[in-house]
C-alpha cells in the first residue's frame, strides 16, 4: 500500500510534501470476572495516516497548509486519488506559519528492547494469567474483575524528504478492579497498569498492592473539613500532578500563549522555598508503553533535560513548534523522569498530614493549575494516631502549592513516569466526608 | 431536509460478508458481523493556527463474534475481500479455539453463556439533516470558524486565545447475524467555542458546546454564544474557591446531566450487576430519589448524538425509564448481560470502535422535566449556589459515591444572586442522599452531546447528557 500511496502522491503536482504513517496492530485480549474467563478477543488492523502539505505565500510570508486523512487498506487507487485531491484542496485553506518536515538524516539511536514485542502472544498469555492471579488468594479481599490487553505495534514513517524509518513496539494494559468484604459494606478500588515488557513480577506486585489497599479501604473512617493540613500525594496522582510541568514545557503551548515558560527562566514566577523540579524526557524507558525511537514526524528522539532545578532548559519541541519558537528540537516524547527529592518519606511524614493513596479520579487542570479529587483511600495522621479515611476531597492550585513542595527521596515508575513516589503539598482545602 | 447515504462500500461488501458469516456458521452456532464505515472531519481554528483532519473517531472495519461452545470470542480486522474469507476463518479459529485451549490448559475456567436467541429482524434506518456536510466545502467552513475566532479575540483584552472547533461525523453500520440484517446511517455534529483568558498568574477557560443529529447547520448556532463564553471566562478569573460544606444547590441542565450520567447512570449499567459491582442491584423497585425525580436513558429516548436503530450487538435501541417518581425501575444492558440476568435487552451494547469489546454503555441520559421555575428555585434558597456546567466526573457503581467537578457556582443569599463566583467546585457525596434531597425540578430539558464517556478510564463512546434545573442539597469543596 505504501508504494501505491507514494506513486499517487508523486503524480499529484499540487502538493508541497507528504508524510505517511503505516501502523499495524495485532492484539490479544482477555476479560475475566474473578478468575473465570468471560470473553477473549483478537485484533489485526493496519491503518495509513496520510498528511498532505501545501505551501503558499501571502504578502511575502511563507505558509504551510496541511490536512490529515486516514487511508484504509480496502481503498482502491481511485478512492485514494480522490482522498489526496480533497486533502490538497482542504490544505490550501489551512494557513499556518511555514515549518519543515523531518529529513532523511533521522537515524535510530535506540530501539525498545521489549521481550513482549518479540513474543508469541498465545504462548505468553498463560504467564500473564499466572502473574495476575498469583496474589489473588484471599476470599474476603480479591480481584472482582480484570482485563488484559497485549498489543504489538509495527510502525513505519515515510515522507517526501526520503525519510523511511520503522520500529516495532509492544503495549500492555491491565485493568484491575479489587473488592473487599471485610467491612460493613463491600468496597472496591480500581487501577490501570500499563507496561511494555514481560515483567511478571511487576504485575504481581501491582495486583498485591491494589488488593492490600482495597482491604484497607474496607475499614476507613471519615474526617472533618479542615485547612492547614499538608497533603501527601502517592501513586498515580503524583504523576498527574507533575504532568503540569509537561504541559507548560510543551512548545505548542508556549507558542499558543497557554504557557509563559521561557528558556533559562524559572518555570514558576514566584520564589520556590521547597524542592524545585528537574525533569528529563526519555524516549526509551524500560517497561513504558510510550517508549519509541521516533515521534510521529519521524524525528529521532533522545534524552533531553527540560527543567533543571526549576529552570527551563529546553522546551518539549516537535519540529513544527520548535521551528516557530526557534529553539532546539526535541521531538515529541511521552516518557519523563523527575529527579527525586532529598528527604525520605519518613521525614515528610513526621508532622500531621493527610496522605491520598487512591482517588476516584485525580484531576490536574493544567491551564489554571487547579487540582484535586475525591479520596477513596487515605491515611490521616494527627501527630499521634493514624486513621484510614475515605470520602473526603481536596482542592488546590499549583501556583500556591508548588512554592513549598517536597519530593520524596524514594522513587517509583508508573508506566511513562519515573520519579518521586510521594509529594508533600501545603495550602490545600480539605472537604470532609 | 436531505437524506444521508449508507456507505456505498458497505453496500458493496455486504454480500461477501454474508458469505463469510455462512461459512463460519458451518462451525459456530452463533455468528455476527458488525461492519463499520464511518467518516468524519474535524476543523480547528485558533488565534495563531488552523488544523484540518479526519475525525479521530473515523473508522472502517469489522468485528466478528462467534459462540465458541461455552461463551463468546471476537476478532476485529480492517482488511477484507472475498478472497480472504479462509484467512479470516483461520484467525477466528485461532481466537475461539487455539487461544482458548491454551488458557484452559492452565486450569482457567470459562464462564458459560447460552447461545444468543434472536428473533428475525430486517430493518434499515437512514436519517436526514438540513445541510449535508458535503454541501459546504472545507474552505467555507474553515473561513467561518476563522471569522468566529477573530470576532472573539476582538471582544476582550483578557483573552489569550479564542478557539472554534467543529466536527462532523457520518456513521454507517451494518449488522448481520443468524437472524438479523440491519443497517443504519446518520450524521452527528459537535462544535465548541473555547475562550482562554488571563489575569496576572491566573489562567482560566470556558467553553460552549453545540451538538446534535445535525449536519453543517450546526455552524449557524455558534456566533450567538461568543459573548457568553467570554463573560464566563471573566467570571472564572474573579472566582474564589468555595468554603467546603453542605449547601442548597441548583444544578443547571449540563450539571444535572453529569449527575444523571456519572452518579446514577453508570451505576445501573447491568454488566456491573453481573460482576456484583453495582449497589443498584439491591435497590430495584425501591426509592433512590425524591418522588419528583424521573430519569431516562435510551437510543430512542431523545434525538441526540447517541440515537440509533441498533447498538453494536444488533439489539434494537429503546427508551428505558430508569427512575420513575423516585423509584429505581430498570437498568440498561448489553445482550450478554441481559442473557445472564434473564432480562429484556435494552440496546445499550456499545463499542468505542470496531476494534474494541462491547460493554453496557449509556446513550442519551437525562432527568425528566418537572413543574418548577428557575426564578422560584433561586428565591427559595437562603444560602447556597447555582452551579453551572462541568469539566469532569467519575463513576462509583459499587458505593454510589459522586465525584463531579462543576465549572463554577454563583452564590445565592436570601433568594438572590450576589454576584460572587466560586470555582472550581468539586461535588462529592452519596448518590441517594443527593437524589432524595431534590425538591424542585424545572420544566424545560436541555441535552448536550459534545463529550465522550469512558468506562473507568478507557472505552470512549459518544453519549449525550442533560436534564432540567434541579434543586438539591449537595456537598461541595
Amino acid at each position: 500500500m505504501i508504494d501505491i500511496l507514494k506513486k499517487l502522491l508523486s503524480e499529484n503536482s499540487n502538493l508541497s510534501g507528504w508524510k505517511i504513517i503505516e501502523k499495524s496492530i495485532e492484539s490479544k485480549e482477555l476479560f475475566f470476572i474473578k478468575q473465570e474467563l468471560d470473553m477473549n478477543r483478537t485484533k489485526t488492523v493496519t491503518k495509513y495516516h496520510l498528511t498532505i502539505y501545501k505551501d503558499f505565500e501571502e504578502d511575502g510570508e511563507k505558509y504551510r497548509g496541511s490536512a490529515n486523512t486516514l487511508i484504509s487498506p480496502t481503498m482502491d487507487e481511485a478512492e485514494i486519488e480522490k482522498k489526496i485531491e480533497d486533502s490538497a484542496f482542504a490544505a490550501s485553506f489551512v494557513k499556518n506559519k511555514w515549518y519543515p518536515i523531518a529529513d532523511s538524516k533521522s537515524k535510530k539511536i535506540s530501539e525498545p528492547t521489549s521481550n513482549l514485542a518479540k513474543s508469541d502472544f498465545t504462548q505468553v498469555l498463560p504467564n500473564f494469567i499466572k502473574a495476575i492471579f498469583e496474589n489473588d488468594i484471599d476470599e474476603k479481599s480479591f480481584l472482582n474483575s480484570s482485563e488484559l490487553f497485549l498489543e504489538k505495534h509495527s510502525v513505519r514513517i515515510v515522507n517526501s524528504n526520503s525519510l523511511d524509518v520503522s520500529y516495532i513496539k509492544s503495549k500492555g494494559l491491565l485493568e484491575l478492579v479489587a473488592q473487599s468484604n471485610l467491612g460493613s459494606e463491600e468496597v472496591e478500588l480500581f487501577r490501570i497498569v500499563e507496561f511494555s515488557d514481560t515483567d511478571y513480577e511487576y504485575i504481581k506486585q501491582e495486583v498485591k498492592e491494589l488488593i492490600d489497599q482495597t482491604r484497607d479501604r474496607s475499614i476507613t473512617e471519615s474526617i472533618p473539613t479542615q485547612k492547614e493540613l499538608p497533603i501527601i500525594l502517592s501513586g498515580e496522582s503524583v504523576k498527574g500532578f507533575l504532568e503540569y510541568y509537561i504541559t507548560h514545557s510543551n512548545a505548542k503551548n508556549v507558542y499558543d500563549g497557554i504557557s509563559r515558560a521561557k528558556i533559562d527562566k524559572p518555570i514558576h514566577e514566584d520564589e520556590i522555598v521547597g524542592d524545585k523540579i528537574s525533569l528529563t524526557i526519555i524516549p526509551n524507558l524500560y517497561n513504558s508503553s510510550e517508549s519509541a525511537p521516533f515521534d510521529s514526524d519521524g524525528y529521532t528522539l533522545k534524552d533531553t533535560v527540560i527543567l533543571d532545578e526549576g529552570i527551563v532548559k529546553n522546551y518539549i519541541a516537535p519540529l513544527r513548534y520548535g521551528t516557530y519558537l526557534d529553539c532546539d528540537i526535541t521531538g515529541s516524547v511521552s516518557n519523563f523522569e523527575v529527579k527525586a527529592g532529598y528527604k525520605p518519606v519518613s521525614e515528610l511524614k513526621k508532622e500531621p498530614y493527610l496522605e491520598a493513596i487512591a482517588f476516584s479520579d485525580f484531576q490536574m487542570e493544567p491551564m489554571s493549575g487547579d487540582f484535586g479529587g475525591e479520596i477513596r483511600l487515605g491515611i490521616w495522621f494527627d501527630g499521634k494516631n493514624y486513621k484510614k479515611v475515605s470520602g473526603c476531597s481536596i482542592t488546590g492550585n499549583i501556583h500556591k502549592s508548588a512554592l513549598d513542595m517536597r519530593l520524596s527521596k524514594e522513587t517509583k515508575q508508573i508506566n511513562n513516569y519515573k520519579g518521586p513516589s510521594y509529594i508533600k503539598l501545603k495550602n490545600i482545602n480539605i472537604a470532609g466526608s | 431536509m436531505s437524506k444521508v447515504e449508507l456507505s456505498p462500500y458497505l453496500s458493496l461488501i455486504k454480500e461477501d460478508l454474508v458469505l463469510l458469516k455462512n461459512r463460519l456458521q458451518e462451525k459456530y452456532s452463533y455468528v455476527s458481523i458488525l461492519a463499520v464505515d464511518s467518516r468524519g472531519k474535524k476543523y480547528s481554528c485558533q488565534r495563531n493556527s488552523t488544523d484540518f483532519s479526519d475525525s479521530p473517531f473515523a473508522e472502517k472495519g469489522f468485528v466478528i463474534r462467534v459462540y465458541n461452545g461455552k461463551g463468546y470470542s471476537e476478532h476485529s480486522f480492517n482488511y477484507f475481500n472475498k478472497n480472504l474469507i479462509s484467512n479470516i476463518i483461520s484467525e477466528i479459529d485461532i481466537c475461539a479455539e487455539k487461544d482458548l485451549n491454551r488458557i484452559k490448559d492452565e486450569g482457567i475456567n470459562t464462564i458459560n453463556y447460552p447461545v444468543i436467541n434472536e428473533e428475525k429482524i430486517e430493518k434499515e434506518f437512514i436519517d436526514e439533516v438540513k445541510i449535508l456536510p458535503e454541501e459546504i466545502d472545507t474552505g467555507t467552513k474553515l473561513k467561518r470558524l476563522q471569522k468566529l475566532v477573530k470576532s472573539g479575540m476582538k471582544r476582550s483584552d483578557i483573552l489569550v486565545d479564542f478557539r472554534a472547533i467543529y466536527e462532523e461525523y457520518h456513521l454507517s453500520k451494518i449488522f448481520i447475524s443468524n437472524n438479523k440484517n440491519l443497517s443504519q446511517s446518520y450524521i452527528w455534529s459537535n462544535a465548541y467555542l473555547l475562550g482562554i483568558g488571563r489575569k496576572g498568574n491566573n489562567t482560566q477557560y470556558s467553553f460552549e458546546p453545540f451538538s446534535g443529529l445535525k449536519g453543517a447547520e450546526l455552524l449557524d448556532e455558534m456566533e450567538s454564544k461568543i459573548d457568553k463564553v467570554i463573560e464566563t471566562v471573566k467570571l472564572l478569573l474573579s472566582a474564589e474557591p468555595p468554603e467546603p460544606g453542605e449547601y442548597e444547590i441548583i444544578c443547571n441542565p449540563a450539571l444535572s446531566g453529569l449527575i444523571a450520567h456519572e452518579a446514577f447512570g453508570h451505576g445501573v449499567e447491568m454488566d456491573m450487576y453481573v460482576k456484583n459491582r453495582a449497589k443498584a442491584a439491591e435497590y430495584m423497585n425501591k426509592a433512590v430519589a425524591s418522588e419528583k425525580v424521573g430519569m431516562h436513558d435510551g437510543a430512542t429516548a431523545a434525538r441526540e448524538v447517541s440515537s440509533y436503530l441498533f447498538d453494536d450487538e444488533g439489539t434494537i435501541g429503546t427508551d428505558t425509564m430508569i427512575i420513575e417518581n423516585g423509584i429505581l425501575k430498570k437498568g440498561m444492558n448489553d445482550i450478554l448481560s441481559a442473557m445472564k440476568l434473564n432480562v429484556e435487552p435494552t440496546g445499550n451494547g456499545k463499542r468505542e470502535s470496531f476494534e474494541r469489546k462491547a460493554y453496557t454503555r449509556m446513550t442519551n441520559t437525562f432527568f425528566s422535566g418537572g413543574k418548577d421555575k428557575l426564578d422560584d428555585m433561586i428565591k427559595s434558597i437562603k444560602k447556597g449556589y447555582l452551579l453551572e456546567d462541568y469539566s469532569s466526573g467519575m463513576e462509583d457503581p459499587k458505593n454510589w459515591g459522586i465525584q463531579g467537578v462543576a465549572s463554577h457556582g454563583r452564590e445565592i443569599i436570601d433568594g438572590k444572586l450576589t454576584g460572587k463566583i466560586i470555582a472550581p467546585v468539586i461535588i462529592t457525596g452519596y448518590v441517594p442522599d443527593l437524589l432524595k434531597s431534590i425538591s424542585m425540578v424545572s420544566e424545560e430539558i436541555e441535552l448536550s452531546g459534545t463529550g465522550y464517556c469512558g468506562k473507568g478510564h478507557k472505552e470512549f463512546v459518544k453519549t449525550s447528557t442533560g436534564g432540567p434545573y434541579i434543586k438539591a442539597i449537595g456537598r461541595i469543596g
